[in-house]
């Protein structure tokens, strides 16, 4: 299944490629998150060690976090980097400045230096340089995007497709394989996550909960299988969903962000648990469509294996609605963090983030270019990753209609 | 339709109550509020006291629900004991040693020797381990001390008598004295949600209904206005872009750009363009007054409604253009606008009696389900523009982490969705009955 859902991928992929080519924003906004340590970095980029050899401190600051990165002061032969500014870091003698060419106070005489340190997009009230904020915010803002999109699709698949495949009648179990999956997740929920007990406990609990379930389901699911139950995994899974979207994003959203410790990792889990339903949503609704058409009955009716319905016939056409909407879902998820930045309660003031960026304007209304460029810098992302899930839309369209 | 309606609403109420229970459960999560005292004063025993009492006014000494799943050997009375801080050290210390009984008599030596002994080192000392959560860390604390005596050996007690086997078997505890319970139904004191009483605030003693829906009425205006607002906004746009069909490539790149625009980016510029002293002041920065008001018979207030207004309605609007258009299209595909179109229907008689209220269907079945999102989206435009409205007062709840306000907050909310949901279905139900539930 794993091989003929890569194979598919590339597929769609390779048929998509011609509507990607085009994307210039999306991919410097890529590629400047990945590089925004060279463009915009108060480190140099080639500096002389006091051995004398060359050192790359900038590049370093790649892969290494600022705080942990010397390099020897002194020296004189130094390459600074375009945009000469660290994200964040506070100058008090130029604050509130406004874009451009604006009167800002130097330490140095030189022409060639004035030239080069230039506050491109102005200043915030603190004096950190609003250019280099955004060109390191796009590395976190677009990668919490994409985390939850990914995990949000996923569960969203999982549980989604489960529901539509195969609706409330035909994932049957016997009672004794319902009674044992109940008792291994209660089993795990109460000794690996409620009491604290060590290590091996769970190594040695989980093992004989594998072992006495394989026996059991050999030697007697076998004889009980014609006492099966069918599992209403529609409508359970149904209601969950209905559950989950009785409850306004936002306000789940700023309930759990009270209690969880502010961080990235917190942001991608409380986004992702607001973000699964709508994936989840749609590709059971779009199986729920599906079904009128029969296709997948008559293949049950030729006794093809459920694995194979699955992946060559049920997720090929779940994954042509799916992976353009969590294209799309990446640019919500941006949007979600950045007003959550706004709101105060996302993701800590020290981190470079565009939502960040735009909270500094919340208090500080005459600096109007504090506000305008990380807002159209996310209007224009979101729209343009809106763009390219409706163009892969209508690719998958075609693709569809030609087979 | 009367059953289909019956069926859905029987479903709808376990579901509303799961999402109570949901909502229960969040606000549960978080830390117990603790009253705001100066360091000083956290000191004395005055403190402890208020806050004791406070704990016991509001029962949140109490277990969350009915049922609860424990260890064996975790004491079912455990909430007897009121400070919250203990308890949470008692349970800590259980983790590690395993058994209730030693851990609760080295807690009750620890006391005695706290209170009762002697020399003032020995006593700093027992007070100093009440406050240690790790057990690994009292032996080194003891050792480091040098100290002998009571606390040794009821440390080696402690630790002769760890790791009792009922720790591993676990427990289902019920109880009906619990919070829950408490809120739903009452007690003899107040009365539960069910007789009408939502709870006093935890930090203003106020009636939470009263905190929350005095500005209800502006919330309400906001979202009945923007949705009338937006409607016909919608269908004018619609309009144009059936007579100038090339104009579609502008009205969808317009349509995307403003449902990509973050709302109170929208307020903020709004607000530095229009009510900005050195620029525009037209509009007022904040706050609100009475629409009909006046000052000399002129309705002068309707000028704070403006932009608010306008950052409600832009991104619903363009949601509903873009849904108007692309039903339009379909429309047009389908064999009865052709009958209609080669039987000599006027151009604007086929619009706006026949293909036009075919279109509105889906987009009005989305307004109505949008209801509960332009609800919580009040929380962002109102702390912007100031307006002391139902989610300003959400917004300040939630960041207080008054409890009460929460659970109120998550039953209003889920009702509301759900109940826009069912409406939003049974809409789509009544004017095509051919449309299959999903259930």
């Amino acid at each position: 299944m794993v091989i003929e859902t890569a194979l598919y991928l590339n597929d769609r992929i390779n048929n998509a490629l011609p509507y990607i080519k085009n994307q210039y924003w999306l991919k410097a906004v890529l590629l400047i998150s990945i590089l925004s340590p060279i463009l915009a970095n108060d480190l140099p980029l080639v500096t002389t060690t006091k051995e004398g050899t060359l050192t790359f401190p900038a590049v370093k600051n790649i892969w290494i976090p600022r705080q942990q990165i010397t390099y020897n002061e002194t020296s004189t032969f130094k390459i600074s980097c375009a945009i000469p500014y660290a994200p964040l870091k506070s100058n008090l003698e130029n604050t509130n400045l406004p874009p451009l060419f604006s009167n800002q106070t130097y330490h140095t005489n030189s022409m060639y230096i004035n030239f080069f340190k230039v506050h491109w997009l102005g200043t915030t009230k603190n004096g950190s340089d609003v250019l280099s904020n955004l060109l390191h915010g796009t590395r976190v803002s677009l990668w919490i995007g994409i985390m939850v999109s990914l995990i949000s699709s996923f569960i969203g698949l999982v549980i989604g497709l489960g529901a539509g495949f195969y609706k409330d009648k035909y994932f049957k179990l016997s009672w004794l394989q319902v009674f044992l999956i109940l008792f291994s997740i209660f089993i795990f929920w109460f000794y690996c996550l409620r009491l604290t007990v060590s290590v091996y406990f769970h190594l040695f609990i989980a093992t004989t909960i594998c072992y006495a379930h394989t026996l059991l389901h050999r030697n007697l699911a076998k004889k009980n299988s014609r006492k099966r139950i069918s599992i209403p995994i529609h409508f359970l899974a149904t209601r969950v969903i209905e559950i989950f979207t009785a409850i306004p994003k936002l306000i789940l959203i700023l309930t759990l962000s009270l209690f969880i410790t502010k961080g990235t990792i917190a942001v991608i889990t409380i986004l992702s648990i607001s973000y699964w339903p709508l994936i989840a949503n749609l590709s059971r609704n779009l199986l729920d469509q599906l079904g009128q058409e029969n296709y997948l009955q008559s293949g049950r009716l030729l006794y093809l294996p459920n694995l194979i319905l699955l992946s060559k016939h049920a997720l090929p056409m779940v994954a042509a609605v799916v992976l353009p909407m969590s294209i799309t879902l990446i640019g919500f998820a941006i949007l979600s963090e950045a007003s959550l930045s706004y709101l105060g309660m996302g993701l800590a003031s020290d981190t470079p983030t565009w939502g960040v960026l735009l909270q500094e304007s919340r208090s500080n209304f005459s600096a109007w270019w504090v506000a305008v460029f990380p807002g159209l810098v996310i209007m224009y992302t979101v729209y343009r990753l809106y763009r390219l899930g409706q163009q892969m839309t209508n690719v998958d369209k075609l693709f569809l209609h030609d087979k | 339709m009367w059953a289909y309606f019956i069926r859905r609403l029987i479903i709808l109420i376990p579901t509303l109550l799961v999402v109570i229970i949901l909502g229960f459960y969040i606000q549960a999560l978080q830390p117990t509020p603790t009253l705001s005292f100066n360091e000083d004063q956290k000191e004395s025993s005055k403190y402890e006291q208020a806050q004791e009492t406070f704990i016991k006014a509001h029962n949140l000494q109490l277990p969350y629900f009915y049922i609860s799943i424990n260890s064996f050997e975790n004491p079912d009375t455990i909430f007897k004991i009121i400070n919250p801080n203990i308890q949470k050290l008692l349970i800590t210390w259980l983790d590690q040693i395993k058994n209730w009984e030693a851990v609760s008599t080295y807690y009750h030596e620890l006391k005695q020797i706290s209170i009762a002994d002697s020399s003032p080192s020995i006593r700093h000392l027992a007070k100093l381990l009440l406050t240690e959560p790790q057990i690994d860390h009292h032996s080194s604390i003891v050792l480091e001390t040098k100290a002998t005596g009571k606390i040794n050996n009821a440390l080696n007690k402690l630790k002769l008598a760890s790791w009792n086997f009922a720790f591993f078997i676990p427990r289902i505890n019920f109880t009906i004295e619990n919070q829950f319970h408490l809120w739903l139904f009452g007690n003899d004191e107040k009365d539960g949600v069910l007789k009408g009483n939502f709870g006093n605030s935890i930090y203003t003693n106020q009636p939470i209904t009263q905190n929350l829906l005095s500005g209800f009425k502006y919330t309400l205006i906001f979202t009945c206005l923007s949705i009338i607002l937006s409607m016909a906004l919608a269908i004018v746009i619609a309009t144009i872009w059936k007579w100038n069909p090339k104009l579609d490539a502008l009205i969808s790149t317009f349509t995307i750009a403003a449902l990509c625009a973050p709302s109170y980016w929208v307020g903020s510029i709004l607000l530095t363009t229009f009510s900005n002293p050195e620029l525009l002041n037209i509009f007022p920065a904040s706050g609100i007054q009475p629409i009909f008001s006046s000052s000399n018979g002129v309705p002068v207030h309707f000028i704070y409604f403006i932009l608010p207004l306008v950052c409600y309605c832009y991104g619903l609007t363009a949601m509903l253009v873009n849904l108007l258009i692309q039903h339009l299209k379909t429309n047009e595909n389908k064999a009865y606008y052709y009958t209609a179109k080669y039987k000599g229907i006027g151009k604007s008689k086929l619009y706006f009696f026949h293909q036009l209220p075919n279109a509105l269907l889906p987009a009005l079945s989305y307004l109505v389900q949008s209801i509960p999102a332009l609800l919580s989206g009040s929380v962002v435009i109102e702390l912007i523009f100031t307006i002391p409205g139902m989610g300003f007062s959400i917004f300040n709840a939630i960041q207080q982490g008054d409890h009460v306000a929460i659970s109120f907050i998550f039953l209003l909310m889920g009702t509301i969705t759900l109940v826009s949901f069912l409406l939003a279905d049974v809409i789509a139900k009544w004017f095509n009955p051919k449309n299959e539930a999903i259930w």
